[in-house]
């Protein structure tokens, strides 16, 4: 699914480049989940990002699902990647003056996904999150893990292949934690969802089915 | 997807309520300001627009010159010239002359009274000319009759009541019956030509001024209009006019070394680019009114650059939301369409808001200022679709900046960590149009203080002349022969009672504007023969006295009436040039209008005739002649009660002239007329650049309220190493009084060419001195310090700890 050849990223700081990812491989086939380690600076997160087209690569090639990303027009990679990423942050990210129905209606709406369809979309998921009683609420009003279900929710409802979750429990409690990677592992078995999440826990690491561990935007370890 | 936008709008605009309140407050002031102006401008521009073909219809005036100057530059003309034009030119497709000069009195039923003020002698193809539509009667033929005449439905009404007026009678002096032969639309407010009665030049020619037909000369009475044929050339015409001046006069002319031009205005250029000697009213300024489209466009940029500030600034709270909707797949220019729509929106509720607070406020406004704004311009389509296609393409334009900078930056600096907002180019832009903020706020209450100053300099200038309690009584109306005969008697009676200090007679009192003017030639200069142009007043021996003039050399005029004896002021004696007043005494110069030969017996100081807007005019006085050269009686009292006194002068009146109405007018509000036009600017001026600046306070407001809060944290870290509350404000207040300094320094030269500018207008006019910058100055500081203080006081009084935690 997608294929990373000698990725670097870099900034520039006076005269020095400081690397963030250095000479990056990695293959990820469909139906993986993997989890992303390493200490903080360690480049996680811009990989993550590269990953998930929000950031570009300064050098190196991306190929996912065999189309080479780098040469693509801005709009056209906006476009694959509305497609088929969904992506989960550790703050949650919602749209404080939506409410829940709407949160989950937004991307759709980017979908051009037509009213009646999108109703039908947005109730099913509501349904299987368990959170019909609460759509009408607006994020505030709910507690950080059920927030995060929303945001999970959020990321599954243009039904990506992959989705990328950016330390998905590091604002929960413990309990909260475990019924989203609960979740993840879920998706990843039952319907087969690609998942990459970056993580510091090693607990919710051992979720995945790999583990790569960077250090210093190198990957040091693959298990 | 729109749906979706116009919620999420509405709730946003909600949620910010205060900042919502700020933005709609800022842009409705400023919206209504504009409309106000934007109405008043379009009625100053709609004069005479109504028309048929009024773009064909042009009015003929008239200029007289004597050696290649100006004598007279008059909005009339002499009576045969409109026949001549019409018979001469073939590109002239009808003529029509109006005359008010001869028409005096009352014309009258038993059921009602009205005097002729705007009534008119009109020749037979009026109808031809002005479109208006005949209610009753034949346009054709209404005004063919000798003893006939024509009224406005209004007036008609008031004769006749619910009547029909057709066919029935008036009586004009008691004298003459006249038949109503038609009854036109009453005659709206934006035209220049206004009048409710009109009789036909027959009549005029027949019974009242027989000379009108033919003099060629003198007697520029007529007031002219021609409509073209579609497509004539009207500067071409104007240039044929030159040969039929030749042709008519030419010879008599150039035996005086006089000459006559004849000249054409559009009908609709009137109204603001005419002002010559016998306008109908007084007309409107065309730099007035441009000045006034300005301010209207600098207030809604004043208004607009809130919202791009505000928008700006507030946008960092909003990155999250774009980020969101970015990783959500949403394209650019589906974010940046949301925001525009959002400013829209927000325009279009100000908007409303706007229109509603105009319409309540239009008829006050009017009231205070002056301005002309009538009802039913509120109902004029174009004027609405100008003005709503204005304020959205500038709300758009505004909308544009904000939308921009929202989505210029990448998703995940977005979402990653907080943006840095303090710099990059968005703060610059801000800077920058805070800048132009000030700088428009500097020139606007500068040049407030530059009308009002001038307006006071003029109103309190010494005038060398003593205007006050002084009553102004007319020459009778209808004219009555035994006026000059009762003259002195009339006088004599007047002076018996206690409270009148002083009666004369003169053609021009203080006030009023002389055009008036005959050619001198001094006799003991053999070498220079030229004749020198003075313009003349008629007083008797009174006059110097009353209106408190100084002598300064040589003497009055003798209780006797002397038209050879001369007075003259100081600027004619440089005119005439003699070296000192006592040299002009008992010159003889030669008047080559009446082919007299006067002899100078005094010489007076200058005073201002008309304001200190207007240079002295080198003056010639001499001892009134004739009954037409006396047209106003001045009487000078002294009394606590002027209504006795009033009485005791009404009932003189009568008696000696017992067929004219006694009118009366106080000299010092004849004077101060002539500011009317100046205070009524002035008070525009004053009021719309407060609001300007109130306008760009609310903004100010705002805008500290943001980089408050985004510098909250800064503020927090300085106060727990120890800076004090003053270092604070100083700190958080630093970058608006710079950027107020540059604003200054740009703003000062600027205003000084406006301003400098607009003073060259009078011809007296105050010195533009630095002090008049300060206060200025003063102002903007003030304003800042309001609009600023309350959200940076609130910063720093604030407990460090709750804006650290929260990060």
């Amino acid at each position: 699914m997608i294929d990373l050849k000698h990725i670097y990223k870099w900034v520039n700081q006076g005269a020095n480049k400081v690397f963030l990812l250095q000479d990056i491989n990695l293959h990820i086939a469909p139906g993986e989940f993997i989890s992303i380690m390493g200490p903080s600076g360690s480049g996680k997160s811009t990989l993550l990002h590269v990953l998930g087209m929000l950031d570009t690569a300064d050098d190196g090639e991306y190929l996912f699902m065999e189309q080479s990303v780098r040469q693509l027009k801005e709009k056209q990679r906006s476009q694959l990647y509305k497609d088929h990423i969904g992506f989960v942050f550790q703050a949650y990210h919602l749209i404080d003056e939506l409410t829940v129905y709407e949160n989950l209606e937004t991307p759709l709406l980017y979908q051009n996904c037509k009213a009646p369809e999108r109703k039908a979309i947005v109730s099913d998921m509501l349904d299987r999150f368990n959170m019909v009683a609460k759509k009408d609420l607006f994020p505030a009003q709910l507690s950080g893990g059920q927030q995060q279900l929303v945001g999970v929710a959020r990321a599954l409802i243009t039904k990506p292949k992959l989705l990328l979750a950016d330390e998905p429990t590091g604002n929960l409690n413990s309990r909260q934690g475990e019924e989203i990677m609960d979740l993840f592992l879920k998706l990843n078995q039952e319907e087969g969802v690609t998942i990459v999440q970056v993580t510091h826990s090693e607990k919710n690491a051992a979720y995945g089915s790999r583990i790569i561990e960077l250090l210093d935007g190198r990957i040091q370890l693959k298990h | 997807m729109f749906k979706n936008y116009i919620k999420l709008a509405l709730r946003h605009l909600f949620k910010h309520r205060l900042l919502t309140f700020i933005h709609v407050a800022g842009l409705c002031l400023g919206l209504s300001s504009a409309l106000i102006l934007f109405l008043h401008v379009s009625n100053e521009y709609s004069y005479d627009t109504y028309f048929q073909d009024a773009d064909r219809i042009y009015r003929v005036r008239c200029d007289n010159l004597r050696a290649g100057e100006y004598m007279e530059r008059m909005a009339v003309t002499n009576g045969p010239v409109g026949e001549a034009i019409k018979s001469m030119f073939p590109e002239v497709e009808s003529m029509t002359q109006l005359n008010r000069d001869d028409l005096d009195g009352i014309l009258a039923n038993d059921r009602y009274k009205s005097r002729m003020e705007q009534g008119f002698f009109a020749s037979e193809d009026f109808f031809k000319v002005f479109s208006y539509k005949l209610l009753r009667g034949d346009a054709k033929t209404a005004l063919s009759e000798l003893n006939s005449v024509v009224l406005s439905e209004s007036m008609a009404k008031r004769f006749f009541g619910n009547e029909d007026p057709l066919n029935k009678t008036l009586k004009l002096n008691d004298t003459y019956s006249l038949k109503v032969t038609g009854v036109f639309q009453d005659v709206p407010e934006n035209t220049h030509l206004k009048f409710d009665i009109l009789i036909p030049f027959r009549f005029m020619f027949k019974h009242v001024a027989p000379y009108l037909e033919t003099d060629w000369d003198s007697g520029e009475t007529n007031y002219t209009y021609i409509k073209l044929k579609p497509g004539a050339d009207a500067a071409l015409l104007e240039q044929k006019f030159v040969g039929m001046v030749q042709e008519k006069i030419g010879p008599y002319l150039k035996n005086k070394n006089h000459d006559k031009q004849f000249l054409l205005q559009p009908l609709t250029s009137i109204h603001l680019g005419s002002h010559f000697d016998s306008e109908l009213e007084a007309n409107g300024s065309e730099q007035s009114v441009r000045f006034f489209i300005v301010i209207a466009v600098l207030i809604l940029v004043i208004a607009w650059i809130n919202y791009i500030n505000l928008s700006a600034a507030q946008s960092f709270e909003r990155f999250k939301e774009v980020g969101i909707r970015m990783v959500s797949g949403a394209f650019k220019t589906q974010i940046r369409s949301q925001f525009i729509l959002e400013a829209l929106l927000l325009n279009l509720i100000s908007l409303g808001l706007a229109v509603l607070m105009a319409y309540l406020a239009a008829p006050y406004f009017s009231a205070y200022t002056g301005m002309a704004i009538r009802p039913e311009i509120w109902h004029t389509p174009s004027i609405w679709i100008i003005f709503i296609l204005t304020t959205l393409g500038g709300a758009l334009l505004a909308s544009l900046y904000p939308a921009f900078i929202l989505t210029a930056i990448s998703p995940v600096t977005v979402l990653k960590s907080k943006v840095q907002s303090k710099s990059g180019k968005g703060f610059m832009m801000r800077k920058t149009l805070l800048s132009f903020q000030f700088l428009i706020s500097f020139i606007l209450i500068t040049g407030t203080i530059v009308v009002y100053k001038q307006v006071v300099y003029m109103k309190n200038e010494e005038r060398g002349v003593d205007i006050e309690q002084t009553v102004l009584l007319q020459k009778p109306y209808v004219f009555d022969t035994t006026w000059m005969e009762k003259l002195d008697a009339f006088k004599a009676t007047l002076n018996q009672d206690p409270t009148i200090k002083k009666v004369c007679i003169s053609r021009y009192v203080p006030g009023e504007t002389i055009n008036y003017s005959q050619g001198f030639v001094k006799q003991s200069d053999s070498t220079n023969r030229s004749s020198l142009l003075l313009y003349s007043n008629f007083f008797d021996e009174d006059f110097i006295p009353l209106y408190g003039l100084k002598v300064i050399a040589g003497r009055n005029f003798l209780p006797h009436q002397n038209y050879l004896e001369l007075i003259i002021n100081r600027k004619a004696l440089k005119t005439l040039g003699y070296n000192s007043p006592e040299d002009a005494i008992n010159q003889k110069v030669y008047n080559e209008g009446w082919k007299y030969t006067h002899t100078i017996v005094g010489v007076i100081e200058d005073f201002h005739q008309r304001s200190v807007k207007e240079d002295y005019l080198p003056m010639a006085y001499m001892y009134f002649p004739g009954p037409e050269l006396s047209n106003v009686v001045s009487v000078k009292v002294n009394t606590k009660d002027m209504h006795r006194t009033l009485a005791y002068i009404e009932k003189t009146w009568k008696t000696f002239y017992p067929g004219s109405t006694f009118e009366y007018t106080f000299q010092d509000d004849k004077y101060n007329d002539q500011f009317k036009a100046d205070t009524q600017f002035g008070s525009i001026f004053l009021f719309f650049s407060s609001l300007a600046i109130v306008i760009a306070c609310i903004g100010l407001f705002a805008l500290t309220m943001y980089s408050v809060l985004q510098r909250s944290k800064e503020v927090a870290i300085r106060k727990v190493i120890g800076a004090s509350a003053t270092t604070l404000f100083r700190l958080l207040t630093r970058e608006y009084f710079i950027l107020l300094g540059i604003a200054s320094m740009i703003a000062i030269p600027l205003v000084y060419i406006i301003m400098k500018h607009w003073l060259q207008n009078y011809a007296n006019s105050i010195e533009l001195s630095w002090f008049l910058f300060l206060p200025s100055v003063f102002i903007l500081i003030l304003m800042v310090l309001a609009s600023a203080s309350f959200q940076v006081i609130k910063a720093i009084r604030m407990n460090p700890v709750r804006s650290l935690k929260s990060e």
